[in-house]
């Protein structure tokens, strides 16, 4: 357990001292800042015709028309910037051969790995934080229904997670970190279009493809509604990922 | 490569991919496990992703597979709320399906289902289907029970006195009507009133369509009796031929006109000064979005009392254009001398169909309870008691009247909207038009107006200070490494 714990402040101690997490968390807060400020400033304007129409003030839903795109808009952001969080998880390590460093600790493979996720969760962690403040604004000008926007930030933290695990195992899949990043963002597209192939698909496969379909399940998240289908999905979808990414360092060992 | 580490490494590479695909199929498992018995919580505030106790108890009574077809533009704002409502009740019934339609690039489909306009559901199963024509609960439950009930809806035409015969396939009757009735999930029978005296329990709709000689006193008192039992009678009568129900129409209101329409417009679509067409429509649920016009052969005006007698509602359903007048002298009309005289004949717009709403508790106090027994056994469920919305509805007859019967024969039905009238007319009276009553999720009316100085805090706040403060940090983490160096 110690040495998980060494791992993770060694981790954090990576992550932050490299420009990346800035860069990286400086870009995902102007574009939330932005998404957030347009959806505000339209809301307004319509509340503003909404005035005059009482027909229409009964459609004014601040977690629906703001809160939600928002939120649906951070998702695609994610989607671009998680790679760049995980690609040097295990593809640096290689690359400046601290891997057999690794091997040597007291440490099992699991329980680098723990750590490793760990580091990273932290991160998302801190991104999502960043986006706070702009709510905690929301909740001084209006007011939102606080459960339903605890729900969706909770949907986008557990897809985020699922982001990670798929990139973590992408960058133990090679020693680059810029494949890495190309490798988890092309899957991670993959599975976030794959809902559209519903269209062209027969029944049985529509449902395959619209279960697959990682966004499809933050959108349940993102409207207030808890499901255990959703939060299993996730929880699926990371353990697969991360177990796959263990298989891939224990066959580092016997590869040679 | 020595032996033994290829060996070696097939052994390990064999066992990794057999535990990743026994691990893959545990997942696979608790993954179908979970599907069949989700749970979930609905965090808003108004339950906007509940059902209604009501819908619920129509959903789960689905046993066959349903689909719901969606028709919406790709990409409307509406679309995603009629998403998340078809999610809903999927959650609770396994067997609903539903797929979204976009008219404008399947108009194949658009028109096989004769959609005409977007963010219509069509609910598909056990080999019938009805039409949701909103995207609401309320819409889509009521579809959806319509689909599950077993009886049709029976529309009786009344016979015996030379009127329209939905059997008939000549250009004068009404076999156009009758299929396009069947194929709404309606059944058609005749009614025969000289060798019944009641009109009979199931009759959703009696239609008079075009008596040539009068109806006995007997047969318009047994008329008058179903409609105040809460029954929908509905009488298209040409000109000169009332069929001896002119009197029973007066008291609730409808007044025949004797006398012939004739309408300057309809020479513009080809047809005849004897063909008024009809553009204007009252506001009422058979008429409501409906802009298409109708034509009428040889009508005579139908207009509503005014003021309408006590206990009855009247709604002008059709009329014509300004440019039209009712003649009344029939003899010079024939002679090909009409012309419009002012103070004798009357003058456009002319309606020519009026709808009565006749709440029967203000006519035939007696007839009612023996309505609402009948009533009780339609509803959807007894249990509720009480709760039944059917019963806490105003109980009310209706009587509709057109001057015109050979609009929705065999030659004019497919003309223009006619059969689009006649279709609409006979869903609200058969179906009353809802079932269930659901009242919609009131939502907090949120408006939120930002001051200037509101939208610039929020601005500086969310787009500036806070990515600013990463940058800030980041900034200084770099000046303390290069220190440390």
């Amino acid at each position: 357990m110690r040495g998980i714990w060494a791992v993770y402040r060694k981790e954090l101690y990576v992550l932050f001292a490299s420009p990346i997490f800035y860069v990286v968390a400086f870009i995902f807060l102007v574009l939330n800042g932005y998404f957030f400020y347009t959806a505000l400033a339209y809301y307004s304007m319509v509340s503003f015709q909404a005035a005059q129409n009482p027909f229409m003030a009964h459609q004014m839903n601040l977690m629906d028309m703001v809160v939600r795109p928002v939120l649906m808009d951070l998702a695609v952001v994610l989607l671009l910037t998680a790679p760049l969080l995980t690609m040097r998880t295990y593809a640096e390590e290689r690359r400046s051969g601290t891997m057999e460093l690794l091997f040597t600790l007291p440490v099992t493979d699991k329980g680098v790995l723990a750590a490793k996720f760990a580091g990273v969760l932290t991160t998302l962690f801190l991104l999502l934080l960043g986006t706070l403040p702009s709510m905690a604004l929301l909740g001084f000008l209006a007011d939102p229904n606080w459960k339903v926007m605890l729900c969706a930030y909770a949907g986008l933290f557990l897809m985020g997670a699922a982001f990670l695990s798929l990139g973590m195992f992408s960058s133990a899949l090679t020693r680059n970190q810029i494949v890495a990043a190309v490798i988890s963002f092309g899957a991670l597209l993959l599975f976030w279009v794959i809902g559209w192939l519903s269209s062209i698909m027969g029944p049985t496969s529509v449902r395959l493809a619209e279960y697959l379909s990682i966004i499809r399940h933050f959108d349940n998240f993102s409207k207030g509604v808890l499901d255990s289908r959703d939060l299993l999905y996730y929880g699926i979808f990371i353990s697969f990922f991360l177990f796959l990414t263990v298989r891939q360092i224990e066959s580092y060992r016997w590869r040679g | 490569m020595p032996k033994t580490i290829k060996s070696r490494r097939l052994h390990y590479g064999s066992s990794a991919v057999f535990s990743t695909l026994v691990f893959l199929a545990i997942l696979v498992l608790v993954a179908l496990i979970a599907e069949r018995h989700p749970l979930r919580a609905d965090l808003t505030e108004t339950g906007q992703f509940s059902l209604s106790e009501q819908s619920r108890k129509v959903v789960a009574s689905i046993k066959e597979p349903v689909t719901i077809k969606a028709f919406f533009a790709s990409g409307a704002s509406d679309a995603s709320r009629a998403k998340d409502l078809l999610e809903t009740y999927r959650y609770y019934n396994k067997n609903l399906h539903y797929e979204f339609i976009d008219p404008d690039r399947e108009p194949q489909l658009a028109r096989q289902y004769e959609i005409r306009d977007y963010g219509v559901l069509v609910v598909e199963g056990q080999g019938r289907k009805e039409i949701a024509p909103r995207a609401d609960e309320e819409a889509l439950t009521n579809a959806l029970f319509k689909l599950s009930r077993d009886e049709d809806k029976v529309i009786y035409f009344l016979t015996g006195h030379g009127e329209r015969s939905p059997e008939e396939m000549h250009k004068g009757g009404y076999s156009s009507a009758k299929s396009a009735l069947l194929k709404e999930n309606f059944q058609v029978k005749p009614l025969n009133l000289m060798q019944q005296p009641r009109v009979p329990e199931d009759a959703a709709v009696v239609i008079v369509a075009g008596p040539e000689k009068t109806l006995f006193p007997e047969e318009v008192a047994s008329l008058e009796e179903y409609v105040l039992r809460g029954g929908k009678a509905v009488f298209f009568l040409d000109p000169e031929k009332d069929g001896g129900v002119r009197s029973l129409l007066e008291k609730y209101g409808i007044v025949l006109g004797n006398d012939m329409i004739i309408d300057k417009l309809s020479r513009v679509f080809g047809g005849s000064y004897l063909m008024p067409v009809v553009t204007h429509y009252g506001a009422h649920k058979i008429t409501q979005g409906f802009n298409v016009a109708t034509f009428y052969s040889e009508a005579r005006s139908v207009s509503a009392a005014d003021p309408p007698p006590n206990g009855v509602t009247l709604v002008t359903l059709a009329s014509t254009s300004e440019n039209a007048w009712a003649e009344t002298d029939l003899e010079r009309l024939y002679r090909g001398e009409a012309s419009f005289e002012q103070g004798i004949d009357k003058p456009g717009p002319v309606s020519l169909g009026v709808l009565a709403a006749v709440d029967i508790s203000q006519f035939g106090g007696k007839e009612t309870a023996s309505f609402k027994a009948e009533e009780g056994t339609q509803g959807f469920d007894k249990e509720t008691g009480d709760k039944d919305p059917l019963k806490s509805k105003p109980t009310l007859g209706y009587l509709v009247a057109f001057g015109d019967s050979d609009f929705v024969d065999n030659t004019h039905f497919g003309v223009s909207g006619n059969a689009d009238l006649f279709l609409n007319m006979m869903h609200f009276l058969a179906d009353e038009e809802t079932l269930i009553t659901i009242e919609p999720r009131k939502q907090k009316a949120q408006t939120l107006m930002l001051t200037a100085n509101q939208a610039r805090m929020v601005f500086w706040t969310s787009v500036v200070a806070v990515p600013m403060m990463v940058l800030l940090a980041g900034f200084g983490v770099y000046r303390v490494r290069r220190s440390q160096r």
